[in-house]
């Protein structure tokens, strides 16, 4: 960060390559439109570039990052009103063959997987994510995706840590129930 | 909680997701492990759990395409540009300000020196010949290049020309520093050349009253021309008055007051209260009598005059 404070665009374009996937993922855990998730990536992390002189490394840099990211796309669901209400009124996994998959890397031994195969099984892990209600996915985003730690994630979304417990404790509930199969596969 | 304390399930499953992100206290961990032991409800959902953070970790994400990195850095890269560019602009400003200030000064510099050198005629030399102490309406010196108007008193170099506009007047004084020999009245339209040799000539038409103050000692006398005519004023204890007219057609009209003087080296003497002219041929009309001696009252006029009115 220090030689992207000077100006170092090739230090940032480091930066870009380590984060910029999981920050696109995380904006999609806000809008839930690609497209939209890709332009908030592209502003949050101009913003970062631009005020990075003003980064203190008494904070981990990805805290910062998801803070950015945070108020940012924060903002912009409240103006925009991006959030659209995706409710499943079931469970997925209506799709077997994906299904089985997801149920393989469930015990950690998926084993090896076709490229078709991950993107059937990430397709059914989307929309149960989908299906989360809004601050649920993006606090078990963070936890998941990011393994941020509670206290951070508070201050990345201005809550408090048991709120993100809370939050944290029902996204699971309701994402067991969206892959109700796994349930009956043990 | 306590250390230690039996935990019933609902108590567990309530921390059950804290447990799983390292959340909780090392006492509380050991807890709720001691209990998923014993408890193959809890630890089933404790399973599940488990299992969803791993789908999760499988989970590709949504993937932005490589066109929009790119982008982004083509912006990072303008960005980085313009920053550096920012940086640079006082610096350059700076530079900029002290180079137009060395050149304003040089520019500076060089007019003077211009307009010293100006003042000081071809020959390059300092010393004043004459100084302009009285003048009436427009009265231009040339130094270099453009008339430049006459404004108070003014000293002349050699190589200076005098303007005298029509109706306007001029009082030298001669020379400019020590002790004043000869008082010079120009009267317009005229026009004063002083060469290089410090000898004051009068340019194609107009008049020149002459005072020269008696002096003490011998020694070579003045001269003054006009024209093509040069008109010799010998050292004399007395003073002497007079005027010379250059014409048009480059005849000349020498009046003498008081004393006399001498037209051309060997020419005709022009006595006090006489005049005489002369054209442009050299050929001398008969000497008479002054009759317009208003035109020496000049020298009075023009201090009359001399405050510097335009």
């Amino acid at each position: 960060m220090g030689r992207v404070a000077k100006g170092g665009a090739d230090a940032f374009e480091i930066l870009l390559d380590r984060h910029f996937h999981s920050v696109n993922t995380f904006c999609y855990s806000f809008c839930r439109n690609r497209e939209r998730a890709e332009d908030l990536a592209q502003e949050i992390f101009l913003r970062v570039y631009r005020n990075a002189a003003s980064y203190k490394p008494v904070a981990k840099f990805t805290t910062w990052l998801y803070r950015v990211a945070a108020n940012l796309c924060i903002n912009e669901a409240k103006k925009a009103k991006l959030r659209k209400t995706v409710s499943l009124d079931g469970p997925v996994g209506n799709d077997p063959d994906a299904s089985r998959i997801v149920e393989k890397m469930a015990t950690g031994d998926p084993g090896p997987l076709t490229s078709a195969e991950r993107r059937e099984a990430s397709r059914l892990i989307e929309e149960a994510i989908d299906a989360l209600p809004d601050d649920q996915r993006t606090t078990l985003i963070l936890v998941e995706r990011q393994n941020l730690p509670y206290k951070d994630i508070a201050e990345i979304l201005g809550v408090t840590v048991s709120a993100v417990k809370m939050r944290v404790k029902r996204a699971r509930e309701n994402l067991r129930e969206a892959l109700k199969f796994l349930d009956a596969s043990q | 909680m306590t250390e230690g304390r039996e935990l019933n399930c609902d108590e567990v499953r309530e921390l059950l997701s804290p447990y799983l992100d390292r959340e909780l206290t090392s006492d509380e961990m050991t807890d709720i492990a001691r209990h998923l032991e014993d408890c193959p409800e809890c630890m089933h959902k404790s399973t599940i759990f488990g299992q969803l953070s791993r789908v999760i970790k499988h989970w590709e994400g949504i993937k932005a395409s490589e066109e929009v990195k790119r982008k982004l850095m083509e912006k990072v890269r303008r960005d980085s540009t313009r920053q550096k560019a920012r940086k640079t602009l006082p610096l350059m400003l700076m530079l900029l300000l002290a180079g137009a200030l060395l050149l304003g000064g040089c520019a500076a510099l060089v007019v003077w020196l211009l307009s010293q050198n100006g003042n000081g005629g071809g020959s390059g030399e300092r010393t004043a010949v004459a100084e302009c102490v009285h003048k009436a309406n427009r009265v231009e010196v040339i130094t270099s290049g453009a008339p430049v108007p006459v404004k108070g008193r003014r000293k002349l170099y050699r190589g200076q020309t005098l303007l005298c506009n029509l109706g306007a007047a001029a009082q030298l004084r001669w020379p400019a520093e020590g002790a004043a020999r000869a008082a010079l009245v120009l009267r317009g339209p005229a026009r004063l050349e002083l060469v290089d040799s410090g000898i004051p000539r009068l340019e194609e038409q107009g008049t020149l009253v002459f005072h020269f103050e008696p002096t003490m000692s011998d020694g070579p006398g003045f001269s003054l021309k006009a024209g093509n005519w040069i008109l010799v004023v010998p050292q004399e204890h007395r003073p002497i008055v007079g005027l010379v007219e250059l014409r048009p057609g480059g005849g000349v009209r020498v009046a003498m007051l008081k004393g006399s003087v001498r037209l051309g080296t060997g020419g005709p003497s022009v006595k006090a209260g006489t005049e005489v002219t002369m054209d442009s041929g050299g050929t001398l009309g008969a000497p008479r009598k002054v009759t317009d001696k208003a035109a020496f009252d000049l020298l009075v006029q023009a201090d009359s005059v001399g405050t510097g009115r335009e």
